[in-house]
């Protein structure tokens, strides 16, 4: 038996309600974005206290406690997938691609939203729209804009967080931002927010 | 100045507080005097606005805290009374 006197466990539960408790929101976003039930992602929520809190030893107090929360809960997403056979092919090819070939312009719809286009465009959707749009990304781009774009962490933590290089998640990020907008400029003209490009005469 | 060119394949870093000072410099000083780069600037600004927003309305539900804790409980955790 180590260190587990009551006054130890007593330490270990103050820290953990400090660090770790106060990123419950942040834990149930991204399970939520990474199992789209909420079911399921209160499950996830909950295996990743519980096994943050038995592996409570190994994490260093006062560093990025939510990149390692985030670190069990897509471990956790992970297994439980592979167990259930859902074979959703994380590709790993866009690992040697180089982000730079796809041009860095806006995509060529935005010119048609007229004048003003990052109030008018963006303004009309509700959290809703842009949240299910995030859901209908590639997993490997969901992620990359999930931790970087909604959770706001650094490319570095995402980097760690995915076990991938530093580039990758660029890559990622460009190819899931453009993907969004795409979806996004989709659905606002399938909604009639926008009209639709090229119908000008 | 640095181009246009240099200024839209740094465009992201930049908004994401990725570039180094001078680096970060050299390209707002661009998006300020360049009147064909602006508005992508204000569009992706926009955009990730947008993302960084939509976070805002999701809370874990409170029972799901409620289940978390007493799992938590279970293993030993105590909770402070919160006083």
């Amino acid at each position: 038996m180590s260190d587990t006197s009551t006054q130890g466990g007593r330490r270990h539960s103050a820290d953990f309600e400090t660090e770790a408790l106060p990123h419950m929101d942040a834990v149930y976003r991204f399970a939520l974005r990474l199992a789209s039930a909420p079911d399921a992602a209160e499950d996830l929520v909950q295996e990743t206290y519980f096994r943050a809190y038995r592996a409570w030893d190994q994490y260093t107090p006062g560093t990025r406690c939510k990149s390692w929360l985030f670190t069990i809960c897509r471990n956790v997403y992970l297994r439980q997938r592979e167990r259930s056979q859902r074979h959703d092919e994380i590709v790993a090819r866009e690992a040697g691609e180089d982000p730079r070939a796809a041009s860095r312009d806006a995509p060529t719809w935005v010119s048609s939203l007229g004048r003003d286009p990052e109030k008018s465009f963006f303004d009309s959707f509700v959290d809703r729209e842009i949240l299910e749009a995030i859901d209908g990304l590639q997993e490997e781009y969901r992620e990359a804009v999930v931790l970087s774009d909604v959770e706001g962490l650094p490319y570095q933590e995402v980097a760690d967080l995915l076990g991938v290089p530093v580039g990758t998640v660029k890559s990622r990020l460009f190819r899931g931002r453009r993907q969004l907008q795409q979806k996004l400029y989709e659905y606002a003209t399938t909604m009639g927010y926008i009209p639709a490009a090229g119908g000008e005469g | 100045m640095i181009p246009c060119e240099e200024a839209m394949e740094k465009l992201y870093e930049y908004l994401d507080g990725e570039l180094p000072d001078l680096e970060a410099d050299e390209v707002a000083r661009h998006f300020e005097i360049c009147v064909n780069c602006y508005p992508q600037l204000a569009f992706e600004k926009a955009f990730l606005d947008a993302l960084h927003q939509a976070r805002e309305g999701t809370r874990a539900p409170e029972p799901l805290r409620g289940r978390v804790l007493e799992l938590l409980e279970q293993e030993g955790f105590t909770p402070s009374t919160g006083g």
